[in-house]
């Protein structure tokens, strides 16, 4: 349970990450000066999407692992 | 039965047309890019380049170096020096080239299918294009404000901007980058080498056969044909025999191991996880052989002995 705990703190911070990603991309657009500015966004914020369905197979995978490997240890503690 | 290769310790199998889609992709994907990054401009990149050189240019060296912004331009970003020079800053400045190839190979580089090396391919390919993107575009801005740097300093911009020297550099940085990217998929040049080992495979195979067929037939088809018939007509499944070259590879093996072997023992080597080659077939196919004194036959306790 305390490899899942990890995780799921690694699984937030990478989360959180993203939403400052986000933010930060909005504050670049509205720095920028040139006409294209929006295209930052257009482009990138897609892809910040993409990066978020990753992070959420990965906690699948994690999900899928973590309870085998809970028991192995168990097994061998035993 | 599928090539598998270990790495790691962990085992790597491709499917055929994954490897075919691998250097196809490129093939079809590389020109469109290059197409796009000449006929394109990415403004809103230069900007953040331009900037970026900037920030950094004044940071470090204190240049008092600025953005000019000439939208007249087809690259309207410009670095201005103290001495009124000008460098504009087109895609090339940038790595998009570069960025955009790195990304095309990493999504078209085939994944394992074994289950174990497959599952968290997604994982692996996202952060070898983060990577990839971060480690290029922190190399175009470091090279840039470097140049720039020197260049204030006297030296000639034929020579650190436009040299074979400079090409070099810039080649190695990529280089080392591609091989980090590497270890986070090495399915990149694990499926080089597995498709390098299924052709030679295959032609190994073939020329085996050919020189076990020249051994054992002495060049005599009709003898070879004989033995499919008589395969025919004790009614063994022909189809079966011929997908799984069931035929070579008794000869093969009996050809190899130099030793005795019983009927349930081949079947034990040689066909332990296929269900559908069963020892009756192989029974029969055997006294074939030794009907036609391709291979020799003993009786030991009560129990056939099969060898060369």
């Amino acid at each position: 349970m305390q490899q899942l705990f990890i995780k799921k703190l690694i699984f937030w911070i990478l989360l959180s990450l993203n939403v400052l990603f986000a933010f930060i991309i909005g504050l670049t657009i509205s720095s920028m000066t040139s006409e294209s500015s929006p295209f930052l966004g257009i482009i990138v914020i897609p892809l910040l999407v993409i990066l978020n369905y990753i992070y959420l197979d990965r906690f699948h995978f994690w999900l899928r692992t973590t309870p085998k490997e809970d028991k192995k240890s168990n097994k061998t503690s035993k | 039965m599928r090539l598998e290769i270990k790495f790691r310790g962990k085992k790597y199998s491709f499917s055929n047309l994954a490897l075919i889609v691998f250097p196809l992709g490129l093939i079809i994907s590389v020109p469109f890019i290059l197409q796009f990054d000449k006929t394109t401009e990415l403004i809103w990149l230069q900007e953040l380049f331009t900037k970026n050189v900037v920030f950094f240019e004044n940071l470090f060296f204190n240049l008092g170096v600025y953005v000019i912004y000439n939208p007249t331009y087809s690259c309207p970003w410009l670095i201005g020096y103290s001495d009124n020079a000008l460098a504009y800053v087109n895609n090339g400045c940038t790595g998009f080239l570069t960025m955009s190839i790195f990304v095309a190979v990493i999504i078209f580089v085939p994944h394992s299918q074994v289950s174990k090396t497959k599952e968290n391919i997604l994982w692996r390919k996202s952060i070898a294009i983060i990577i990839a993107i971060s480690f290029i575009y922190l190399f175009n801005i470091f090279r840039l404000t470097i140049q720039i740097y020197l260049y204030t300093h006297g030296f000639a911009w034929s020579i650190i901007h436009d040299s074979d020297e400079m090409l070099a550099l810039t080649v190695s940085f990529h280089i080392a980058i591609f091989l980090l990217c590497c270890k986070y998929i090495p399915e990149l040049f694990l499926s080089i080498f597995y498709s390098g080992k299924l052709i030679i495979t295959q032609l190994t195979k073939k020329s085996i056969a050919e020189t076990i067929y020249d051994i054992k037939h002495r060049g005599e088809r009709t003898q070879y044909n004989k033995v499919r018939q008589i395969f025919k007509d004790k009614e063994m499944d022909l189809y079966l025999i011929k997908t799984n070259d069931i035929d070579f590879r008794l000869m093969q093996f009996l050809r190899k191991s130099k030793n005795k072997y019983t009927v349930k023992a081949i079947k034990d080597r040689l066909f332990g996880q296929q269900e559908n080659i069963s020892e009756d077939l192989l029974d029969k196919m055997l006294q074939v052989f030794s009907d036609m004194k391709w291979i020799l036959s003993k009786e030991l306790d009560g129990q056939i002995y099969y060898y060369i």
